[in-house]
């Protein structure tokens, strides 16, 4: 449910925004001498998936902020800094990791936009890096024999100053909802280039990686944010569209 | 376009919230068991097969390992909690009028060391400069000699020790 919630969100503000766009259309009379007022600058956003988390489950704590930047029409320079706290139980193991990431890269917007309109449909690439510990809370011997069973071992043990970096592919949709605020959901898919691992122990969460996995380098993730653009550049250019 | 992207994206979220729970392969090398090789005394570089043999756990709640088998190699499991593990090696040679049990008694005494292996395996214990202790009973013993071939115990691929028979 948790999860469902955000998304239903941002489809509804999508949809509201391309029927606003439909609108638009039938209103306007497309000539080539309509003015295009573009603003662009600095947008800065926290998402928002991070700290409904943070209160709704039990074992996990995280913010992230981001930025992005448009550099050229179509391409914006983008980092993330966030930091995360997770409890991670199996069966035989249970860990806590804690630390932080940043991560830097770029986006381009793939979306053509209805003249006056600022949505975006972005693919990216990013570099990601995170400094963090873990601490190996209890574990038990495995066994599928049951002359010896074994119990767990309480004997915690502490791993610092591990790192990780990875790249990262992210797919997202950015709306508008007022004017300047954006909403925006995007998925994650990254996949691990280095890490430190803890001696006799490996690292079961690494954050902004999310999870890894035994026989994988690959991970998942997802993000849901707002952000706020702050218009420092506006800029008039004549549309180029063809009446039709 | 949009309408695609969108079903895109929840179709990711849809698989990524059924990953599969991770649960330990049988097929994982986890904590080995000791191999045992029973050879001949009167030629110890040949097989002898023990008729017919079992192995029972010696301690409170006693279990059977191994039950009436012939057969000249077994893996055994020895404790993850102690530093000894306790085996009551029995043959029993079986006749049509009679059956005549003759009990040894064998302690396994080796140094253990915690590895992990993976999240859903958690650790398992390498054990180290073992060896082999038989309780003397004189003539009555029907194990006659231990060599321990290999003192570590982290794979099943060949008999760490052998027993003479």
């Amino acid at each position: 449910m948790m999860k469902i919630a955000p998304i239903l969100l941002c489809c509804i503000s999508l949809f509201c925004g391309t029927h606003l766009m439909v609108a638009q259309n039938n209103n306007e009379i497309a000539t080539d001498t309509v003015p295009r007022i573009e603003k662009f600058g600095i947008r800065v956003g926290v998402d928002l998936a991070k700290p409904l988390r943070t209160l709704i489950e039990d074992g996990y704590s995280g913010f992230e902020l981001m930025g992005d930047f448009r550099v050229t029409k179509k391409f914006y320079a983008a980092v993330e800094l966030g930091n995360e706290k997770k409890d991670w139980d199996e069966p035989y193991i249970s860990s806590k990791t804690s630390g932080s990431y940043a991560k830097i890269g770029f986006d381009y917007n793939a979306y053509e936009n209805w003249l006056g309109m600022e949505n975006a449909i972005t693919l990216g690439l990013r570099y990601g890096f995170s400094s963090f510990k873990q601490e190996l809370l209890s574990y038990r011997i495995y066994t599928d024999n049951p002359a010896f069973p074994t119990e767990t071992i309480y004997d915690p043990q502490e791993f610092s100053g591990l790192n990780a970096h990875w790249a990262e592919f992210i797919l997202g949709i950015k709306t508008e909802i007022v004017n300047n605020l954006y909403l925006s959901i995007n998925v994650q898919l990254k996949r691990k280039i280095s890490e430190t691992e803890p001696e006799n122990f490996a690292n079961l969460y690494i954050p902004g990686f999310n999870r890894t996995y035994d026989y994988s380098e690959f991970g998942v993730g997802y993000g849901y944010s707002i952000s706020y653009l702050i218009p420092i550049f506006k800029k008039t250019e004549v549309s180029q569209e063809k009446p039709e | 376009m949009i309408k695609k992207i969108i079903l895109f994206v929840l179709i990711i979220l849809a698989f990524k919230s059924c990953t599969k729970d991770d649960i330990c392969p049988p097929d994982t090398a986890t904590t080995a068991k000791l191999v045992i090789a029973f050879n001949d005394i009167a030629n110890p570089n040949n097989t002898k097969n023990v008729e017919v043999l079992s192995v029972i756990t010696d301690n409170e709640d006693s279990l059977e390992i191994i039950s009436f088998e012939v057969t000249n190699e077994i893996a055994i499991p020895l404790s993850t909690t102690s530093d000894t593990t306790n085996y009551l090696f029995k043959r029993s040679i079986i006749s049509s009028s009679d059956t005549i049990n003759n009990i040894d008694k064998l302690s396994f005494i080796y140094q253990r060391n915690e590895e992990y292996v993976t999240r859903a395996c958690g650790f398992k214990i390498e054990y180290f400069n073992l060896e082999a202790d038989l309780e003397n009973e004189g003539t009555e013993n029907w194990i006659q000699e231990i060599i321990v071939t290999r003192d570590t115990v982290n794979d099943e691929n060949s008999a760490h020790i052998t027993l003479l028979h």
